[in-house]
């Protein structure tokens, strides 16, 4: 790799400012920076902060208001850098025609591209193979897995050899295993064809292991440069604690609550913590807990940044339980989700092939697995939106497919895709979910009151969903799965794209529902949110690979190579083991 | 009981905020329709007028004279009269459209009419607009044998003249096209705002994703669709009854209370029906798109076979079905007849009646096809 | 990825073969588009038919019955001849009483379209030399059918005093001046046959203008726009693939139409096929464009959908005199329609088929059909961003 310091940017940001018209906010504020050739630069920064403004700005999608911006020192909104095809821009949701299949898209963008015949085939081969969508080359865009569309729509931008990659949160909605995928493709990319890469991401263990990074928090550039600088300002400040398997969730639930500890999140068999001061550390020591030093994270080197520049944290404070809610507390193993072998088959395909599980009352039951393993189809059939071809699944004793309407008033359900009407205000949204649940008047006003106050939304309470941040989206969607206090809830990728602060408050959020006995079944992509889980079903190509708790799934891996693995070590390896087996019986 | 009625509310509610959300569409909702009355009741007409009618003559009598004179006179149906130097000119003129009807008059004319010796006029009409050319030829046939029966000579001039047919017209006694149009528009542009809103209600929330949501809440599929089916059904019928007022308001259409009252109880059947053809298309659409082309599959060859524009009286046996089927037909009739006449309390029923098993019909149809669609 | 490192020099490729490759990538996926989505088929190939034989067989001015009612106050000779004339026609189913009340509720409820009475002393005014003040009361409800009854039994009453001439008489001659009518293009009177070569014009109006009104904002709704704005794609080449595939089915969709015209409907073609494709060429560019603008202006489908109606579908019936003559509307109202390019190409469709090439009134429908796709055309380039913002 060239030393990057010593060569000429090849990207300058001068003042940049860019403000829209009718958005009192500015989306970015006087943002100078200088990037480099030939590295990966992460853009990080919560919901908000600006981080596809800039990659639009850079894609010469839109003009600043004010400030310059030079690449290869010239204008990008520069006809000639558009059609040089140097620059390469992957939206958010990169919109592929989902109505072509693979290939055909593919063919598109090499014609758009102007990809000349004789190199095309070639060319395409090997992106197939790279991005691993050969067998699926004939299959419609419209059917592929989040992670096999991003891949596909990296192929789509790869085709013209750019020079500068503009990645905006490509793997959001991906499974770990994809993402790992993604990222080694963009690194071997970078390797060989010196390519810059702007990758912004909502993961920052992703961006820690970028070049450099750019933080941006409310438009404005807060830090930029090597991620390993932001992790060492927390240097000294970080610490383990063994905590019993049964004590963790409860531990991190109290340590969050101290204002003097900045983060606490599962780490292992550990709880990680930042603290801000070392005072709470010889308390611990004092009681006997074992305490060892940490290394310091970019996520905990960004939340401290944060945390400094702005004291939100401090108001996600837990509430005490309602009562009525606490009466029906913990009748524990009673079984409120059971799934009895149920298979669901679109056409040939098995979406979902023979599981089985159950879920108990207060218990929270993580699904995993990667895109396309059959998550949300087991949802789907749980919720009463899909009919399995096969098998029995009963939630709260009954069929949602046969049961009364009224029995699926216990139920709350978030799915994946923010699915609330945009075109209503938060109020309204919140509003006629708790209508339609049958809320009486007077309980729906101080139900939505309360749910306004507890998920701040009350400044964006009149501002259309469709308009809010995605992490205000989620907020909502999550308010609105719980209005009518349901006792089972069902949450599909809750925290996906959603920054880590608000992420953290999603999960104290759930472990108050479990608290007063609520049931919780949640998917995701991130490997430290499972541990927050009683239970885990891994589920791979339809079927359920591994089931126990974190701990169990974790002993299934252990071995000398991997004396401590992660949950995520766990998940590659596992999925990685299924894959070989399937492989060995064709 | 009433805490379903208050689930559904909590639909219907959200339904007209999202209808009435945005600017643009609360504009293409209202403003269309208003202009499109005022425009088309003016286009709907048979009536022949200001035509352009080209002459040829070799004769220049004064009978001739006359003949042009008259024809000339005839303000409102004839715009002008054009005089051609050559028969080979008229009908140049012909061919290019200048002229709707050329006439050739032979030499001798005059003297031959004078004399009370038959005579022949040729008259040549435009087979493209064949409508109104046949309507020209019979206003010319009356304007030449006013002509003749003038200059024939006295003994031959008595039984010629013709008897004159006494003619009134019931209901509409200047027979203004505005008259009839108006009432057919006001029912037809109501009926597009229902189809195109109910149409993409079902399609567009699946097309979003918020149409899980729904189904996972305890609204059963026929809650839902009430909920659907209200709030397109009582912006039709406002819109309807604002464009009733201001049709008579603007155009002095003779209407009473009563029959004010009569019209929007027939309205009610006719939106129900229309909500339920919407629902179907909707409930069949995956997407907006779908939904759009569904709707203007029905709705084109329902204003074709509604007796709007035409009479459904030379329908081909094999579509005539379809036009028997057909809601905006009835509902056309329906509004004409109480805009003009009163009727009696019978012929109404019998007029309005087919609405009802119509409705009945659609909305089921709906019904069954949601229902069998969601699972 | 190791074999591939040599791959980052620019290709080496001209401009113009690049925007070649550009536009032939986008056109393919146009009409994979179009084929793909079973709306696709509906606007190209179903809705064009359907609707055509909806003009044919479900359109027509003409009344085929129209039941009359004769009050016969009190039968006589010359009134029995009278009414003779209307019971040998077939257009007349005839009702007769002997007093009015009997057949006025019949009027009433539209069982009877009119209603003629015919005095007591009818006879003895016609011999009397009076005028035999017979009435006619026609149902006005749909003013448009009134006319026409009008007309027919005006045709038939004249038609009776001829009759009643040439017996009394006993001359060859039953007038002094014959109107010899001699109607051209279209011998037989149909008005079918003016229809469906007009209809043409709202079968066009619909491919064109509904289906690229959609099909722009649905890339818009969809987001796709934004990955191909970041090609080096350009303006032009965006329009070029958006217009040729529409352009050429809009041209299929024609020629389909045609030749169901002519050869089931038996339509005379006096035309050339070369003169077709000029002004349906010339008409296309008009109904794209004003579907493109639209849907560059409106970039939602709800929206695009309901102006191309607006705009597009309902001016091609209402405003193009296919069934209603242009002349006779008011004269702000005709002035508007020289902004309808169906106006234009229903004139020309008509003189091409029942006329055949005059070029002086093809001339004029082509040259004005094509300033108004042009200023359509004009009115999307100017107004497609070629950036996301706002």
């Amino acid at each position: 790799m060239l030393n990057h310091k010593k060569t000429a940017p090849i990207i300058q940001l001068q003042s940049v400012t860019k403000a829209f018209p009718h958005f009192a906010r500015v989306a970015l504020r006087d943002v100078s920076a200088r990037i480099h050739p030939d590295i990966v630069v992460g853009v990080v920064g919560p919901d908000g902060a600006g981080k596809t403004t800039l990659l639009r700005l850079l894609a010469g999608l839109m003009t600043p208001t004010t400030g310059t911006i030079r690449i290869f020192d010239t204008d990008p909104a520069d006809p000639l850098i558009r059609q040089s095809g140097w620059i390469a821009y992957l939206p958010q949701h990169f919109a592929l025609y989902e109505e072509l299949t693979v290939v055909e898209n593919l063919r598109l963008y090499a014609d758009l591209r102007g990809i000349p015949g004789k190199v095309r085939e070639p060319e395409f081969a090997r992106l197939l193979r790279w991005t691993g969508l050969e067998r699926f080359q004939h299959r419609l865009a419209r059917n592929l897995s989040g992670g096999m569309k991003q891949k596909l729509g990296l192929a789509c931008v790869l085709l013209s050899r750019p020079r500068i990659l503009l990645l905006d949160e490509p793997t959001v909605g991906v499974d770990p295993l994809s993402r790992r995928e993604l990222w080694s493709m963009v690194q071997t990319l970078r390797q060989e064809t010196g390519v810059t890469v702007l990758w912004s991401t909502p993961y920052l263990d992703e961006a820690e292991r970028c070049d450099d990074i750019l933080l941006l928090s409310e438009g404005q550039l807060l830090f930029q440069g090597h991620p390993q600088r932001l992790a060492q300002r927390v240097q000294g400040k970080v610490f383990q604690i063994k905590v019993p398997e049964t004590q963790k969730r409860k531990f991190v639930f109290q340590t969050i609550e101290n204002p003097q500890v900045i983060d606490s999140t599962v780490a292992g068999s550990f709880i990680r913590l930042v603290l801000r001061d070392l005072a709470s550390v010889q308390q611990w020591q004092r009681q006997g807990m074992p305490i060892i030093p940490g290394n310091p994270r970019l996520e905990d080197g960004v939340l401290a940044l944060l945390y400094e520049r702005n004291e939100q944290r401090q108001q996600i404070a837990v509430r005490p339980l309602e009562p009525a809610r606490q009466s029906q507390h913990r009748h524990a193993e009673e079984v409120v989700v059971s799934v009895r072998d149920i298979t669901k088959r679109f056409g040939t395909f098995t979406a979902v092939d023979h599981i089985e599980f159950e879920v108990r009352r207060g218990e929270i039951f993580g699904i995993l697995g990667p895109n396309g393993a059959g998550k949300t189809t087991t949802f789907k059939m749980l919720c009463g939106l899909l009919k399995p071809t096969s098998g029995v699944a009963t939630v709260a004793g009954v069929d949602l497919l046969k049961a009364p309407a009224a029995a699926r008033a216990r139920i709350g359900y978030m799915a994946q895709k923010f699915s609330l009407y945009g075109d209503l205000t938060i109020e309204q949204n919140l509003e006629f979910f708790g209508g339609i649940y049958g809320l009486p008047r007077q309980k729906l006003r101080t139900k939505v009151e309360a749910a306004l106050r507890e998920y701040q939304l009350q400044p964006y309470a009149h501002t259309l969903a469709s308009m809010v941040p995605r992490g205000y989206q989620q907020r909502l969607a999550m308010a609105c799965a719980v209005l009518h206090d349901p006792s089972i809830v069902f949450l599909d990728e809750p925290t996906s794209g959603v920054d880590p602060v608000m992420r953290r408050e999603f999960w104290l959020r759930i472990f108050q529902m479990v608290e007063s006995g609520v049931s919780v079944v949640v998917t995701t992509h991130y490997m430290d949110e499972a541990e927050y889980c009683d239970r885990i079903a891994l589920m791979y190509g339809g079927k359920i690979i591994a089931l126990g708790s974190p701990e169990q799934i974790k002993d299934a891996v252990r071995s000398d190579q991997l004396p401590d693995p992660t949950l995520e070590d766990a998940f590659i390896a596992l999925v990685q083991q299924h894959f070989a087996a399937m492989q060995a019986e064709r | 009981m009433q805490q379903r009625w208050h689930q559904i509310g909590s639909l219907i509610r959200k339904e007209f905020i999202a209808i009435w959300r945005e600017k643009r569409i609360r504009i293409v909702l209202i403003l269309p329709p208003i202009i499109q009355l005022l425009v088309f009741s003016y286009a709907v007409t048979y009536e022949v007028r200001n035509v352009r009618v080209g002459i040829y003559t070799e004769d220049f009598g004064p009978v001739v004279h006359s003949l042009i004179a008259r024809l000339q006179g005839a303000q409102g149906t004839i715009a002008s009269v054009q005089l051609y130097a050559s028969y080979q000119q008229l009908q140049q003129a012909l061919l290019e459209q200048r002229i709707l009807a050329g006439i050739r008059i032979q030499k001798d004319f005059s003297r031959k009419i004078l004399a009370g010796m038959p005579e022949t006029v040729q008259l040549l009409l435009d087979g493209r607009r064949a409508n109104a050319a046949m309507i020209l030829q019979g206003y010319i046939a009356k304007m030449v044998s006013r002509v003749a029966r003038q200059f024939a000579p006295a003994q031959i001039r008595r039984p010629l003249r013709f008897p004159s047919l006494v003619t009134r017209v019931w209901f509409n006694p200047n027979l203004l096209s505005t008259w009839s149009a108006l009432p057919a528009l006001v029912v037809i542009l109501s009926n597009l705002v229902v189809l195109m809103i109910t149409a993409l209600t079902i399609a567009r929330e699946r097309e979003l994703g918020t149409f899980e949501q729904l189904l996972v809440s305890p609204l059963t599929s026929y809650e839902v669709l009430i909920g659907k089916a209200i709030p397109p059904f009582v912006l039709g019928f406002v819109e309807g009854s604002l464009m009733m007022v201001l049709i008579t308001v603007l155009f002095g259409l003779p209407l009473t209370f009563q029959s004010a009252v009569l019209l929007l109880l027939t309205l009610v059947p006719f939106l129900f029906s229309i909500v339920g053809v919407g629902l179907f298309v909707s409930s069949l659409a995956s997407t907006q798109q779908q939904g759009l082309l569904g709707a203007f599959t029905y709705q084109v060859p329902a204003v074709l076979l509604s007796g709007f524009a035409t009479p459904l009286d030379n329908i081909h046996p094999a579509i005539r079905w379809i036009a028997d089927i057909n809601p905006l037909q009835y509902a056309i009739t329906a509004t004409r007849v109480l805009f003009l006449e009163h009727p009696s309390a019978a012929f109404l029923v019998h007029l309005v009646a087919p609405l009802v098993p119509i409705s009945i019909g659609t909305l089921t149809a709906a019904a069954l096809l949601f229902r069998s669609k969601v699972g | 990825m190791k074999e591939q490192g040599a791959h980052i020099e620019p290709l080496p490729e001209s401009g113009w073969k690049k925007r070649l490759y550009r536009i032939r990538g986008l056109i393919v996926k146009e009409f994979r588009h179009v084929f793909r989505d079973p709306s696709g088929v509906l606007i190209a190939v179903v809705l064009p038919l359907m609707l055509l034989f909806l003009f044919a067989y479900g359109i027509s001015l003409d009344l085929t019955r129209v039941p009359i009612g004769i009050v016969v106050e009190q039968p006589s000779a010359e009134s029995r001849d009278l009414v003779s004339v209307f019971e040998g026609s077939r257009s007349f189913p005839v009702t007769i009483a002997q007093h009015r009340h009997v057949l006025e509720p019949l009027l009433l409820d539209g069982r009877l379209l009119a209603l003629m009475i015919i005095p007591a002393d009818f006879q003895r005014r016609l011999y009397a030399g009076y005028d035999p003040a017979v009435q006619l009361i026609i149902r006005g409800i749909d003013a448009n059918t009134a006319e026409l009854v009008r007309g027919y039994v005006e045709a038939a009453w004249r038609q009776w005093w001829i009759r009643r001439w040439q017996q009394r008489y006993k001359s060859t001659v039953p007038s002094l001046l014959v109107l010899e009518p001699r109607v051209w293009f279209n011998e037989r009177v149909q008005t079918t046959v003016a229809l469906i070569p007009g209809s043409i014009a709202v079968i066009m109006t619909l491919i064109g203008t509904m289906l690229t009104a959609l099909v722009v904002a649905k890339e818009w709704e969809r987001g796709t726009i934004e990955a191909l704005l970041t090609t080096p794609m350009t303006r032009t080449e965006f329009l070029a693939s958006k217009f040729l595939p529409y352009f050429l089915l809009g041209l299929i969709g024609m020629g389909v139409v045609t030749v169901v015209a002519v050869g089931w409907m038996g339509i005379p073609f006096r035309g050339s096929v070369g003169g077709l494709l000029c002004l349906s060429s010339a008409f296309l560019l008009y109904a794209l464009g004003l579907g493109m603008m639209i849907s560059v202006v409106a970039r939602n489908q709800f929206l695009a959908t309901q102006a191309a109606l607006v705009v597009g579908f309902l001016p091609s019936f209402i405003l193009s005199g296919l069934v209603f003559a242009i002349q006779s509307m008011p004269r702000a109202l005709q002035l508007f329609t020289y902004l309808f390019a169906p106006r234009y190409f229903v004139e020309g469709l008509r003189t091409l088929f029942l006329a055949g090439d005059i070029w002086s009134v093809l001339g004029m429908d082509i040259a004005a059909i094509t300033i108004l796709g042009v200023l359509f055309w004009i009115i999307t380039v100017r107004k497609l961003p070629m950036s996301v913002e706002a």
